[in-house]
C-alpha cells in the first residue's frame, strides 16, 4: 500500500447466502498472499463464518450495543497503520450497521484519517436487494460497487469474458466455478493462500488449473479496485512472485491482460509464452455455453460421478435460468427507476433554475 | 437595536431534563452568534454553571436582590438573550412573581420578548401543570417540551386528554427532544463541557480532548435533531437573531432530509463511485 490511504472493504447484502463470506475470504487472503497487513471483522452470526475460515486474521465483532459499536468503530479508525480492513457484514446487521455509520458519520471520519471505504454490495434477485442498493447509493458517503457472484451454483451465467485491464471497474465479478471446485473451496480447511503455494492432494490437474484461473481472475479485479481507491502504487504485483507455482497442465484460458505499467503475466514454465498456446476461443470457434464441469472424461472418474449426480440439479437449475435472468433484468430496471429518473429530474430542475 | 429576550426554562417536577434543554439552548444561541447569558437557580452550587461557566451566574430566584440582578439588567446587558433555568417546582411561582412585578405586562407591550420552555414529564399530571402555567403566560411564546432523554414514554398520554389540555393554550407549540444514548449523556456529564464542545473533541478551556469518536457522533446527530426542532418552531426569529452559518461549524453539513441524491463527496466524484453509477444507466 502507498503511504496515503488504506482500504476499508464492507462486504454486504441484505440477503443471506449470497456469498459475502466467500468474497471476504478472497479479499483477506489476497492481502495475506501479498504479505500485506490485513484485519478481517466478522459481523456475521450464521455459520460457517469468516472466523471459521481465517481465525488468525479475523476478529468477531458485535455492534448490537453501544459498547460493541465503540469497540468496533474506534478500532477501525485507530488501526490505520496502512492496514487493509475487511468487514463481513451479516444480512441481519445490514440495516443497523449503516444506520450507525450514517449517524456518527463514520465514513467521513475514516476519510479524514486516510482510510478509503468501499462498499461491496452483493447483488441478488431478491426484491430487497435493489431497494437496499438504492438506499446506500443515496445516503452513504462512500464508494459503492455491485458484486455479481457467479460462483454460486444457482447463478448460472454465460459470462466468461476476460477482464479488461485498463477499464474503470463498474462491478466486481466472481466468476462461475464448477460444483466440485465450489465444494472444495467451501471446506473450512481450504485456504486460497495454500492453494497458490501447492496443489491440493487428489485434485485433478485440470481442476487445479481451472481453480487457479478463477483465483487469478478475482485477485486481478481486486488489484484494479485498489488502484482505483488509490491504495497501491502501479508497480505492486497481483501475486507475490515467490508464491507462484508452475501450472500443472497447459493453459486453458488466455492470460490476463497486463494492467497499465505491468508486464504481461504468465507463469508458464520452460519459456513458453501465451502466444504458443491456442486461444480457447479459437479452438472452440464461436462462443458456446460452458459445461459446468470441464474435466475431460479420460482424466478421472470422480468429477464425472459428481457431474452425473448433479445432472438433475443442473437441469432444474437450467430451467430456472430464464426466470433468474428476468429477475436480474427487473432488478436493474428498479435501480433505473429509483435512481436514474429522480437524478435526471433533479438535474433538469437545477438547469431550469440556472437559466 | 435588538429587543431583549428572556427565556424561562422550568418544570414542576425534577428529573425531566430541564437543565439539559437549557444547555442545548445555550449551544444553539452561541452557534447562531446570539449573545446569551444564563442564570442558574440551583443555589448554592448550580448545575447549569458547571457546563457554561463563562455565561452563567447562580442566583436565588426568591431573593429580591437576585431578582433585581436579572430583570433590572435585561435592557442594559450586552446579551440579547437572558436565559433562566428555573428550579424544579418553581415555574408557576416564578411566573406569578413576574406578573406581580409587571414583567408580563412589559412583554405584552412589546418591550421584551418573553419565551417559556415548559419541560413536561411523561405522566398525566404534567398536563395539569399546563393549565396552571397558562394562567400567567400573557403574551409569552409558550413551548411545551417533551424530553425523551430520560426514556420517558409520552405515548402513555391519552390522545383525547392530551388534545383537551393543549386547547387551553392555543398558542402553545410542542417540541420533542429525542433520546440520546445513555453512555453519551454520561460522558458529556463527566466531561462537564457544552455539547458543542464535546462534539468538537475539546475540553473546557479549548484544549484537545480524547472523547470517543462514536459517542461524539451520537451527540452530534442528536444535537442536530434538537436544533432542527428549534429551527422548526422559529426560535431564532422569536429572539430576533440573525442566523449565521455557524451551525455548520459544529454539526457539519445539514441533516439529509431530501429524497434527492446527495452531492458526491469532493469536487469531483471518485472514478469508482461514478463508475458504479454506470450500472444504473438505461440501455
Amino acid at each position: 500500500m502507498n503511504d496515503k490511504t488504506s482500504p476499508l472493504y464492507v462486504v454486504c447484502s441484505p440477503c443471506r447466502g449470497v456469498g459475502k463470506t466467500l468474497v471476504s475470504r478472497l479479499l483477506t487472503e489476497f492481502y495475506v498472499l501479498d504479505r500485506r497487513p490485513v484485519v478481517a471483522y466478522d459481523l456475521d452470526d450464521e455459520g460457517p463464518q469468516l472466523a471459521d475460515y481465517l481465525p488468525q486474521f479475523t476478529t468477531i465483532s458485535d455492534i448490537g450495543d453501544i459498547f460493541g459499536q465503540m469497540a468496533f468503530f474506534e478500532r477501525l479508525i485507530a488501526d490505520n497503520d496502512r492496514i487493509a480492513n475487511v468487514i463481513d457484514l451479516s444480512h441481519r446487521t445490514f440495516n443497523s450497521f449503516f444506520t450507525v455509520v450514517e449517524k456518527i458519520r463514520f465514513f467521513e471520519e475514516a476519510r479524514r484519517r486516510a482510510i478509503e471505504p468501499l462498499i461491496l454490495f452483493i447483488v441478488d434477485p431478491d426484491p430487497k436487494s435493489p431497494d437496499a442498493y438504492a438506499s446506500l447509493h443515496r445516503s452513504m458517503e462512500a464508494s459503492l460497487l455491485p458484486v455479481w457472484n457467479r460462483a454460486d451454483p444457482s447463478a448460472i451465467s454465460d459470462y466468461h469474458a476476460p477482464p479488461d485491464a485498463n477499464a474503470t471497474p463498474t462491478s466486481l465479478e466472481i466468476p462461475l466455478l464448477g460444483f466440485s471446485l465450489r465444494a472444495l473451496i467451501d471446506r473450512q480447511a481450504f485456504s486460497f493462500c495454500e492453494f497458490t503455494r501447492a496443489k491440493p492432494p487428489d485434485l485433478p490437474d485440470a481442476l487445479d488449473d481451472e481453480l487457479r484461473d478463477w483465483v487469478e481472475n478475482v485477485f486481478f479485479q481486486f488489484r484494479k479496485l485498489e488502484r482505483m481507491l488509490g491504495c497501491v502504487a502501479a508497480s505492486t504485483p497481483v501475486l507475490a512472485p515467490a508464491l507462484r507455482r508452475p501450472r500443472t497442465i497447459r493453459r486453458l484460458s488466455p492470460p490476463l491482460p497486463a494492467v497499465r505499467g505491468e508486464p504481461q503475466r504468465d507463469a508458464r514454465p520452460g519459456g513458453q509464452t501465451h502466444q504458443s498456446v491456442p486461444d480457447r476461443r479459437t479452438l472452440r470457434g464461436p462462443q458456446v455455453r460452458q459445461r459446468r464441469d470441464r474435466v475431460p472424461p479420460e482424466q478421472c472418474g470422480g468429477p464425472i460421478v459428481e457431474m452425473l449426480r448433479s445432472e438433475p440439479k443442473i437441469e432444474s437449475i437450467r430451467s430456472k435460468r430464464r426466470s433468474s435472468a428476468s429477475r436480474i433484468a427487473s432488478w436493474l430496471k428498479k435501480i433505473v427507476e429509483k435512481l436514474v429518473k429522480p437524478a435526471t429530474a433533479a438535474r433538469s430542475k437545477i438547469d431550469d433554475l440556472g437559466s | 437595536m435588538t429587543k431583549p429576550a428572556v427565556v424561562l426554562i422550568g418544570a414542576d417536577k425534577g428529573g425531566v431534563g430541564k437543565t439539559t434543554v437549557a444547555r442545548t439552548l445555550l449551544d444553539y444561541f452561541a452557534h447562531h452568534r446570539v449573545r446569551a447569558r444564563a442564570f442558574d437557580t440551583e443555589v448554592p452550587r448550580g448545575t447549569l454553571k458547571r457546563f457554561h461557566p463563562n455565561v452563567t451566574d447562580v442566583v436565588d430566584i426568591n431573593y429580591v436582590p437576585d431578582q433585581m440582578r436579572i430583570f433590572d439588567t435585561v435592557n442594559s446587558t450586552d446579551a440579547t438573550v437572558s436565559l433562566i433555568d428555573v428550579r424544579a417546582g418553581l415555574l408557576s411561582p416564578t411566573l406569578r412573581a413576574l406578573r406581580d412585578i409587571g414583567f408580563i405586562e412589559a412583554a405584552k407591550k412589546g418591550e421584551i420578548t418573553f419565551l417559556v420552555f415548559h419541560i413536561l414529564g411523561p405522566s398525566i399530571a404534567s398536563l395539569d401543570e399546563i393549565a396552571e402555567t397558562a394562567a400567567y403566560l400573557g403574551d409569552a411564546k409558550y413551548f411545551m417540551v417533551k424530553n425523551s432523554i430520560n426514556n420517558a414514554h409520552f405515548f402513555e398520554w391519552d390522545e383525547a386528554t392530551h388534545a383537551a389540555y393543549f386547547k387551553t393554550v392555543p398558542r402553545a407549540v410542542a417540541i420533542t427532544i429525542p433520546k440520546l444514548v445513555e453512555m453519551a449523556t454520561e460522558q458529556v456529564e463527566l466531561a462537564s463541557v457544552p455539547f458543542a464542545t464535546f462534539i468538537a473533541n475539546k475540553k473546557q478551556g479549548g484544549d484537545p480532548a480524547s472523547y470517543s469518536f462514536v459517542l461524539r457522533g451520537y451527540v452530534r446527530h442528536w444535537l442536530g435533531n434538537v436544533w432542527a426542532e428549534y429551527d422548526r418552531v422559529g426560535l431564532t426569529d422569536a429572539v430576533d437573531a440573525k442566523i449565521a452559518g455557524a451551525k455548520q461549524e459544529v454539526l457539519g453539513p445539514p441533516l439529509r432530509t431530501s429524497r434527492e441524491p446527495p452531492p458526491l463527496p469532493g469536487d469531483q466524484p471518485s472514478a469508482l463511485h461514478a463508475a458504479g453509477r454506470k450500472l444504473v444507466r438505461p440501455e
